[in-house]
């Protein structure tokens, strides 16, 4: 990684690159598909305003109680920060999949690793490489948000959107450090898929549906969905200790793949 | 146990590996001297490939200890890997990019200590074997053929010129002309001082380029030969035509005299002999 010429991080530009195509296109599908849910908020606040205000404590978790449906923070909060949000989960899982336990699959991890490279080399600038994505993508998630508003004419700044979107980063890398670790361990990029679809899935519905079985709520802080945004972090900001726990999410799994990864044997086909 | 060894480029000491019930190699002994080209040869399922896993740090065994260029085998060990060419059997590559920015990648990657100029010399010898080989590097990896493929895959193992080379089935799917230019640059690092360990299911081309010979069987080494004494080796050579076969047999099984049926080849015979059906 560092070299007399100083740090070069080699194999995270080439991941990097690699994968430009596909970070741009999230960049872009992030950034317009924001845009585009933002313009709904008018009719959907007709809409929906009226028809919420008696929903069950159960459901609104769900779907939102009235009072969200009356202001561009509350449609925001809801729409953008909670179930966009669970998209860029999903980018995570894909992409930490297939930056590591993709390539060993493929056997091309085998070929970097018959260079003069060792193996937590390898594994600590992949993870980079898997932070450095996604905050590409959150780049382009951020902006349009931003841009939503502002093309509907109800602005919330930049900079407001900046805690919540870094609420949404760290989610993002939560399930993708997972995945990422979870191939490290077993280098099986379709066992990690399986067992954090499923996770992050299960995680999704019972952190949204925890009002409605007292049993659902201990559970619930199990998954990362739950300290992300309790409370709603647009409106409340990012509480430091729910980022610190969301920041142990990134860090264990990755740091458990090292452990195991550094020793065991690789998949030679 | 010292972690350094002296003149050899490969040693391994009783080397074991299982996958679940299946033993791989079985306490596998084996030395390569330096500057020598040694031929592992052996049928499919014989423990070549994982050996060579091994050598390279990326199959951890059960049993034993390897070591190449004088340094131990670990798994999380790169210094070791600085002066060894690997080319691993179907290596593969990143489909998307091009067959030069996949030697770049590896150049750099070859400059681990930043001596070669972020990989510019290695660079340099790349894009000559290139010529060599004639291998057109603007193409992306994910459409080259499977001989041009093969031929990027060793260019990489090559590039930085190492010491010790590892190359398992190197020729699969390179046409004759490559074949030819492969050895001249075979024998232009051996004689640089290189050592080569090569695995081939090609008898003809292991015959050509290497000075030994380790047969392995079943996970375990049964012989080691020099060129010299396989010429030795294979008994006094009678040509037989095929319509005299028949009547010579006869004749010296009569007055019990050993007879063997060979192809003219001493290492096709000897490889025979080790795994036809009950062979030694």
């Amino acid at each position: 990684m560092r070299t007399r010429h100083g740090l070069r991080l080699t194999i995270l530009r080439k991941t990097l690159f690699e994968k430009r195509w596909m970070l741009v296109g999230w960049f872009v599908a992030m950034c317009v598909a924001n845009v585009l849910l933002i313009q709904l908020f008018p009719p959907l606040r007709d809409a929906f305003s009226g028809m919420m205000t008696d929903l069950p404590e159960s459901l609104s978790g769900w779907f939102g109680d009235g009072a969200i449906w009356n202001t561009i923070e509350g449609y925001v909060g809801l729409e953008i920060m909670g179930q966009m949000a669970a998209v860029i989960a999903i980018f995570g899982i894909v992409f930490g999949i297939g930056i590591f336990a993709g390539e060993e699959k493929t056997g091309v991890m085998l070929t970097q690793l018959a260079r003069p490279v060792s193996r937590t080399r390898y594994l600590v600038e992949k993870w980079l490489a898997l932070a450095a994505g996604m905050l590409v993508v959150m780049v382009g998630f951020w902006l349009g948000a931003y841009l939503g508003t502002v093309i509907l004419g109800e602005v919330i700044g930049l900079g407001a959107l900046v805690a919540p979107c870094l609420a949404v980063l760290l989610l993002g890398l939560a399930f993708g450090s997972l995945a990422f670790g979870i191939g490290a361990v077993f280098g099986r990029s379709s066992l990690a898929g399986a067992v954090v679809g499923a996770y992050a899935a299960a995680g999704y519905f019972i952190v949204a549906l925890r009002g409605s079985a007292g049993v659902l709520e201990g559970i619930s802080k199990l998954s990362p969905f739950y300290w992300y945004n309790n409370p709603a972090v647009l409106e409340n900001g990012l509480r430091l200790g729910n980022a610190l726990v969301l920041l142990g999410f990134v860090i264990v799994p990755p740091v458990v793949g090292w452990l195991v990864f550094r020793k065991r044997d690789l998949r030679t086909r | 146990m010292k972690d350094t060894k002296g003149l050899n480029a490969i040693e391994v000491k009783g080397l074991s590996k299982r996958f679940g019930r299946v033993v791989a190699i079985d306490g596998v002994d084996l030395v390569v001297p330096a500057g020598k080209v040694v031929g592992f040869l052996g049928p499919n399922g014989a423990g070549k490939s994982t050996t060579m896993n091994v050598l390279l740090g990326f199959l951890n065994a059960d049993a034993g200890e390897a070591w190449l260029n004088g340094q131990r085998v670990t798994a999380d060990g790169c210094e070791v890997r600085k002066g060894v060419g690997f080319l691993a059997n179907g290596m593969a590559l990143d489909d998307g990019l091009t067959a030069e920015q996949e030697l770049k990648y590896f150049a750099q990657l070859n400059d681990a200590d930043g001596e070669d100029d972020g990989g510019a010399q290695s660079l340099e010898y790349a894009q000559e074997l290139a010529l060599r080989f004639k291998l057109e590097l603007r193409q992306k990896v994910g459409t080259l053929s499977t001989g041009n493929h093969q031929k990027l895959a060793l260019i990489i193992a090559l590039m930085h010129r190492p010491k010790t080379l590892i190359l398992d089935e190197p020729t699969n799917g390179l046409d004759p002309l490559v074949q030819v230019e492969f050895n001249k640059v075979i024998a232009e690092l051996k004689a640089g001082g290189a050592t080569v360990f090569i695995s081939s299911h090609i008898l003809s081309e292991v015959n050509e380029l290497c000075d030994e010979f380790v047969f392995i069987k079943a996970g375990r080494i049964v012989a080691r030969r020099t060129r010299a004494e396989l010429k030795n080796s294979g008994g006094k050579t009678i040509t037989v035509s095929k319509p005299e076969f028949a009547t010579v047999k006869r004749l010296l099984d009569k007055h019990g005299i050993k007879f063997s049926v060979g192809s003219g080849s001493e290492l096709s015979d000897e490889f025979m002999q080790y795994y036809e059906e009950g062979g030694r």
